[in-house]
């Protein structure tokens, strides 16, 4: 049988702690747990301060191991050794006694503080924190994030006994079980503590991740993004609503932005950039690979908002006279993913666009028969400079999954498939209303 | 794809650009967050208040609005300097730092200056309405309604612009002020040799002038405009001249409000007892439309103001708390957020429609309000950028320490003061 059944920290914390003849040590100022042995983390100790009315300068402090805890009455922890055979006393400034590295101050990293429910995928600030004894030990089970936990951090508890009792109130007991606890813990320098795990933070969908860096604050959001594989962080960085995005871009150094602008695609870094100051825009664009520059530089040519802008500039396109066979030889060799291949498009030696052929006709077709012959002729198309709102009317019309995107001489420059632009095309008026 | 000529024109175009431009353009992307709240000290309180000051005391308080100005400045660029290093809200800071009791108690000191004056902006809309003689049991209840609509709907974004340009109708108090003709070697007396009366209605316009000037909810918002903006450490040395300038800009217009009531009321012993008798120091300026120009320009103001006063507020609090934000939520998804947001400004337009009452007095009580509550809001921030952990190397020197302690230790003091009046009626000279 163990000392207490369940308790919030903010209840612990407020006890007096007293030794087996009943001398008092001070009251608990921290509790610390161990992590990394077990999925729920046991308490291992108090800290305990002496407290004066008088004196608020720094008092002296000791660390109590749990086990010595015996009993819990009323506002008292009781020991069940003495006050000399516990290690002892420090004073600040002298260093505080050394912590295992595994042991978590939970009042210092959890109280207070924002942490990422990787359950809930949102962003919510610690209120309590909950202990229920589990096979003898007290763990840490849940953190507090609720209204309840609010009023009783500010002592209000009477007033919520109150208002259930008599008006029937159910305030909400918000829990988040330990186990979808994300800290998102920053040293001095500004990097991400490396003792919290982030393996499933770093797993989630890129759209989830954004919601989540945008409910952080941006010293956080920076780091976290900076710990991100640059593939993701990229992906994600694309999701962020464009006023944290700036934010977070402001804040990263010009090489770790550039090394995410180059695992993007062409109109995705082209999106990105538009959206710098310009001499930053001009820094960047200049050290990129030479190949990928050039091609963000002509999506930067078209005016925002159109077509040109954000198309995507890889595509299939195959001469007239190639054969379906050699087509369909040529795809499994590419494997191209699947936006890429929802339509071919069948070109001429100047790349004007003839055509379109779906994957469908190609199976189908004679294995010798050219494209040309096999081709819808006439494609719909818009031309680069076509703004978003063209793009969406004749996709919607014509009921088509990409279109293909034409410069001033019917060139093919690219293409705008619905389930990669949706965001651009549909985009609605996405600024807050609350800012100035 | 295209050709590489027009590549080549495109980054040509820019770079012939940065070397004439570019300092110009990183100071346009870090400006405003300072101009803007600055320039939202002029409200209707605010100007209800230099307009009573010059009024009833005439040049005697100038010294007090270039004091204040110093500290203006200084508490302004703190705050600025607290948002640009740690990349956090107010609201935020105070809860990270301290707790939930220290947290509600800031917040707690918000809602109360913030909802005096959410009324002070409708009594201020009001009173701007009453000068064409509308009723205010019609406007206030309207405005508030048209308030509501617009910032839930966010139509307010088109109105702001709107809004932000009529207020500044009240720059014509500088025009009017080289009209006037002012004694200047009296007002430069003034502005220099403190005077000083012990009785209640000099103090408590006093503490009104330094609370109408530097408010509580000037730092939580100010923060969050320069956190919003991304700007970090680096961008100190720009916030600082936006800061700075936004302060001055607002105080000049404040020193010619008092200037030009001082020289055309004082005189004449006239009170402001409505807020058309402020519009009496425009007349020499517009004319016959020098109450058209006041009240448009006090309309304008309150209108912004009773808008952003009551949503600054809701976002602190839920910042504090941990209450979804409605940053592009839906309010289904935030609705404390959205109940705290619609009763500020409910009960703030509640307020001046109790009977009989006296819509200046409301405005200037509210600006006591302020002031008298500042120092507990300062107190934090003083605590948070003297932080080493927080800030850096970018504590507060001494100076600013000072100029922040003595603004503090002046308010309490005059608090003090005045509550020992009210207990010892014999101690302060009485009334008017």
């Amino acid at each position: 049988m163990g000392v207490v059944p369940e308790i919030h920290a903010s209840r612990l914390l407020a006890k007096t702690v007293v030794d087996n003849r009943g001398r008092r040590l001070g009251r608990v100022t921290e509790i610390f747990v161990q992590l990394g042995k077990e999925e729920l983390p046991p308490v291992v100790a108090l800290q305990v301060q002496a407290s004066s009315w008088l004196w608020r300068g720094p008092l002296p402090f000791r660390l109590v191991p749990w086990r010595c805890v015996q009993v819990l009455v009323r506002q008292y922890l009781s020991l069940s050794v003495g006050i000399d055979s516990l290690p002892p006393v420090a004073t600040p400034p002298s260093p505080p006694p050394p912590v295992p590295s595994e042991w978590l101050p939970v009042r210092r990293t959890l109280f207070d503080k924002q942490i990422v429910d990787l359950n809930g995928l949102r962003v919510v600030r610690v209120n309590d924190v909950k202990f229920t004894e589990i096979g003898d030990t007290l763990r840490l089970v849940a953190v507090d994030v609720g209204l309840r936990g609010l009023l009783r951090r500010l002592g209000l508890r009477p007033l919520v006994h109150f208002a259930e009792s008599h008006f029937g109130l159910r305030l909400p007991d918000t829990l988040i079980r330990w186990q979808d606890v994300q800290r998102i813990e920053l040293e001095g320098n500004g990097r991400l503590h490396l003792g919290v795990p982030y393996e499933r933070l770093a797993r989630l969908r890129p759209a989830d991740l954004a919601d989540i860096l945008e409910a952080l604050h941006t010293r956080e959001r920076t780091a976290l993004l900076g710990a991100l594989d640059p593939a993701v962080a990229a992906e994600t960085l694309t999701e962020v609503e464009p006023e944290a995005r700036e934010q977070m871009l402001a804040r990263l150094t010009p090489e770790h932005v550039l090394r995410l602008l180059q695992s993007l695609s062409p109109d995705d870094a082209a999106a990105i950039l538009s959206e710098l100051r310009a001499d930053r825009a001009t820094a960047l664009l200049g050290a990129m690979h030479p190949e990928q520059g050039e091609q963000v530089r002509a999506l930067l040519e078209y005016p925002e908002d159109t077509a040109g802008r954000f198309m995507s500039t890889d595509f299939m396109a195959f001469p007239r006279q190639m054969t379906a066979d050699e087509t369909i030889a040529t795809l499994r060799r590419l494997r191209p993913p699947a936006e890429e291949a929802y339509y071919l498009y069948v070109i001429d030696d100047e790349r004007h666009l003839l055509g379109t052929v779906s994957l469908r006709d190609l199976v189908i077709a004679p294995p010798e028969q050219p494209l040309g012959e096999i081709m819808h002729p006439n494609p719909v198309a818009v031309r680069a400079t076509d703004d978003r709102r063209t793009v969406g009317e004749l996709l919607a019309k014509y009921d088509l999954l990409a279109l293909p995107v034409i410069d001033e001489d019917g060139r093919l420059v690219g293409v705008v498939a619905l389930s990669e632009h949706a965001d651009e095309i549909f985009r609605p008026a996405r600024r807050g209303w609350w800012r100035s | 794809m295209s050709t590489g000529r027009s590549n080549a024109r495109w980054v040509g175009r820019l770079s012939t650009r940065r070397f004439s431009l570019q300092r110009l353009l990183i100071i346009l992307s870090v400006i405003g967050p300072g101009l803007i709240t600055a320039n939202a000290d002029n409200d209707a309180g605010g100007v209800t208040t230099y307009a009573t000051v010059g009024a009833t005391f005439g040049y005697e308080m100038i010294w007090g609005l270039i004091l204040v100005t110093i500290s203006l400045i200084v508490i302004q660029e703190m705050a600025a300097r607290l948002g640009t290093v740690t990349g956090r809200g107010l609201a935020d800071l105070i809860r990270e730092e301290f707790g939930v009791k220290p947290a509600f108690l800031a917040m707690l000191t918000l809602l109360v200056a913030n909802l005096a004056t959410t009324a002070s902006e409708f009594a201020g809309m009001a009173a701007s309405l009453e000068i064409f003689g509308v009723a205010r049991w019609i406007t206030i209840p309207l405005m508030a309604i048209v308030v509501w609509v617009s910032v839930t709907t966010g139509s307010y974004r088109r109105l702001e612009r709107i809004f932000l340009a009529v207020s500044l109708a009240f720059v014509t108090y500088i025009i009017s002020g080289f009209l006037i003709r002012p004694e200047w070697p009296t007002v430069l007396r003034h502005a220099v040799v403190p005077s000083f009366r012990w009785d209640t209605h000099f103090l408590l316009l006093f503490v009104g002038m330094v609370g109408t000037t530097i408010t509580p909810w000037m730092q939580f918002y100010l923060q969050a405009s320069v956190v919003d903006k991304g700007l970090t450490a680096q961008d100190l040395r720009y916030v600082r001249w936006d800061v700075t300038l936004g302060s001055l800009w607002s105080d000049l217009v404040a020193f010619f409000i008092i200037v030009d009531t001082a020289a055309t009321l004082f005189p004449h012993g006239i009170q402001i007892t409505q807020a058309g008798d402020a519009a009496r120091a425009l007349e020499p300026f517009a004319g016959h439309y020098a109450s058209v120009l006041f009240a448009s320009g006090l309309f304008a103001a309150s209108f912004l103001g009773a808008a952003i006063l009551p949503l600054s507020t809701a976002y602190a609090i839920s910042e504090a708390f941990g209450f979804e934000r409605s940053v592009n939520r839906a309010w289904r998804e935030a609705p404390i957020f959205f109940w705290l947001f619609t009763s500020i400004l409910g009960i703030g337009a509640l307020l001046p429609l109790i009977p009989r009452i006296s819509l200046v007095k409301l405005m200037l009580f509210a600006q006591d309000v302020n002031g008298f509550l500042l120092p507990v809001i300062l107190l934090f921030m003083l605590r948070l950028v003297n932080n080493h952990r927080l800030m850096g190397p970018h504590t507060n020197g001494p100076i600013y320490n000072l100029i922040v302690w003595a603004t503090v230790l002046m308010i309490v003091g005059l608090t003090c003061a005045l509550l020992a009046g009210s207990f010892l009626p014999g101690l302060l000279a009485g009334g008017k």
